[in-house]
């Protein structure tokens, strides 16, 4: 008889929402009833599974610290394979989920912010297709209907710009101005979503953004026996567990594949040659179709070593918010080294983190993607999703919202 | 006097949304439901997971007009998924937004930690 227990990675939530009366409807009715219906929702299977009265009660009855042999075996069974029990049965699906099961805990995963993570990952999304765009075209932009009709129907967003409500006093600031390289890139940095697609990048380019945003620059051994480590980003504990992975189409002197970038040799590891079309089309897919980013030269995927966090942050529900955070400071180092090379960057973190995952061969829960940030020469012509930011000077500029105290005040 | 049937649901509301997403606007499938109430019996358990007990069904399955049921479908949408999954207003959306597009209504990997 085949065993089972619960898994750690699961929660519940119970869900109201409206449909219709269903006895009604076979006779040629509308009516709205509300369904009450509990929920489980699997770490481990990625899914929401609505659960009978009888089906909870049996969920609660098992233990997760023990193996049972299953009471209602085919019961037991239908939820296993949702991964809502484990069983030790010897079926691939369940083994899978086991495994999964098994490298959470290995890897101290949190249950709070696995549920988050892994239930936000996402797998073959194509924004085009969902906008009943051709799937082999440019993503095109929505049109001003499509975004009033958006206005219209959730209304406008909160203000721009913030303010306290009652403040004791309000001191007015030097409008100081600032000269030097490290303020120009700061105020030239944005967002690129037209890249070249004919140009290339050189080896030296490339190198030097590796080096100055993903490159080690100093080391510090703990004990002897713990090595931390310096980048021109910070990162909790000086652990840097976020890698970097670089995705090439255009680079002279490098085929086109999927590489690793060592930060220990200042080299990059092929991983998979890809031919020229192949390269891009994965970059496209990597970004869920946002054409104008897989348009860049190099993309780099972004990929926490959970097993390296959290060794130091076991189980902690702050440490994915560490590593977010680790995520965000490299790009935006990122972002001022282009600058400063005169090339467009970006990050996103619309990605097909799943697919990633199985490209770069990794298992998701000791290490995983978080998000793709890249890099290229600019196109001429600037993209329709490229902003035209007008200047913004606090006090000066007229803007609805601004708040227009006197300097004095 | 309620009428005298029993069902029960055990149903999430993205299989609900299907459910009449499908009966709004899929003729085929209306067609295959109305086609005797064994056949609507049977959709319901197998593709649904509603259990009618076949004292329950009526002697001949008559479906609301598509108009109706697509009332109640956009009823729906505004309210449990008003955060739904309008292509329009993703793309609104990556215009306002462009570095970071919001998919509305987002689903999750389908093999989760996988």
């Amino acid at each position: 008889m085949a065993r089972v227990r619960r898994p750690r990675y699961l929660c519940f939530f119970f869900d109201d929402f409206p449909f219709l009366d269903v006895g009604l409807l076979l006779r040629g009715a509308v009516e709205l009833v509300t369904v009450r219906q509990v929920c489980a929702l699997s770490i481990l299977s990625g899914e929401t599974v609505p659960l009978s009265a009888d089906e909870l009660e049996l969920v609660a009855a098992t233990p997760s610290d023990d193996w049972v042999e299953a009471a209602d075996e085919a019961t037991s069974r239908r939820l296993a394979k949702k991964g809502v029990l484990l069983s030790d049965e010897s079926d691939p699906e369940l083994e899978a989920l086991r495994t999964r099961h098994e490298s959470l805990e290995s890897a101290s995963w949190n249950l709070e912010a696995s549920l988050y993570y892994f239930l936000s990952k996402w797998r073959g999304i194509d924004l085009r297709r969902l906008a009943r765009q051709d799937e082999t075209s440019e993503l095109l932009p929505p049109t001003d209907e499509m975004v009033q009709a958006f206005v219209d129907r959730v209304g406008l967003p909160p203000n721009a710009f913030h303010s306290v409500a009652t403040p004791y006093a309000v001191h007015a600031l030097p409008l100081v101005e600032r000269e030097g390289d490290l303020y120009d890139v700061l105020l030239r940095r944005e967002t690129t979503r037209s890249f070249d697609r004919g140009a290339t990048l050189t080896l030296p380019e490339l190198a030097v953004v590796l080096r100055y945003v993903f490159g080690y620059h100093g080391y510090m051994p703990l004990l002897g026996q713990v090595t931390t480590l310096k980048r021109t980003s910070p990162s909790a504990g000086g652990f840097h567990p976020i890698e970097a992975y670089p995705l090439i189409t255009g680079v002279d002197e490098l085929e086109p594949g999927l590489y690793h970038y060592s930060g220990a040799e200042h080299a990059l590891e092929l991983l998979a040659p890809l031919a020229a079309d192949e390269a891009r089309a994965a970059a496209t897919a990597f970004v869920c179709g946002q054409t104008y980013f897989g348009d860049a030269q190099v993309l780099v995927v972004l990929a926490a070593r959970f097993e390296r966090a959290f060794w130091k942050y076991r189980n902690h529900r702050k440490a994915l918010t560490a590593l977010l955070m680790d995520a965000a400071h490299l790009s935006q180092t990122l972002y001022l080294v282009a600058t400063e090379l005169g090339l467009g960057a970006f990050v996103t973190a619309a990605i097909n983190n799943a697919d990633i995952e199985e490209h770069f061969g990794m298992d998701g829960y000791r290490e995983g993607v978080l998000a793709v940030c890249g890099f290229g020469r600019r196109a001429a012509q600037r993209s329709p999703f490229d902003p035209e930011f007008l200047p913004f000077v606090p006090r000066e500029t007229a803007v609805d919202g601004v708040p227009r105290r006197s300097p004095d005040a | 006097m309620p009428l005298p049937y029993v069902i029960s649901a055990n149903i999430t509301r993205d299989e609900a949304r299907d459910l009449i997403d499908r009966l709004a606007h899929d003729e085929e499938f209306r067609g295959r439901f109305q086609e005797s109430p064994q056949q609507a019996q049977r959709i319901l358990h197998d593709e649904y997971k509603i259990e009618v007990t076949p004292q329950s069904l009526p002697d001949e399955i008559r479906l609301p007009a598509p108009d109706d049921i697509d009332d109640f479908f956009e009823m729906f949408e505004q309210r449990i998924l008003s955060e739904g999954a309008s292509p329009f207003a993703l793309l609104a959306l990556i215009l306002a937004f462009a570095a970071m597009p919001v998919m509305m209504g987002d689903r999750p990997s389908r093999n989760g930690a996988g």
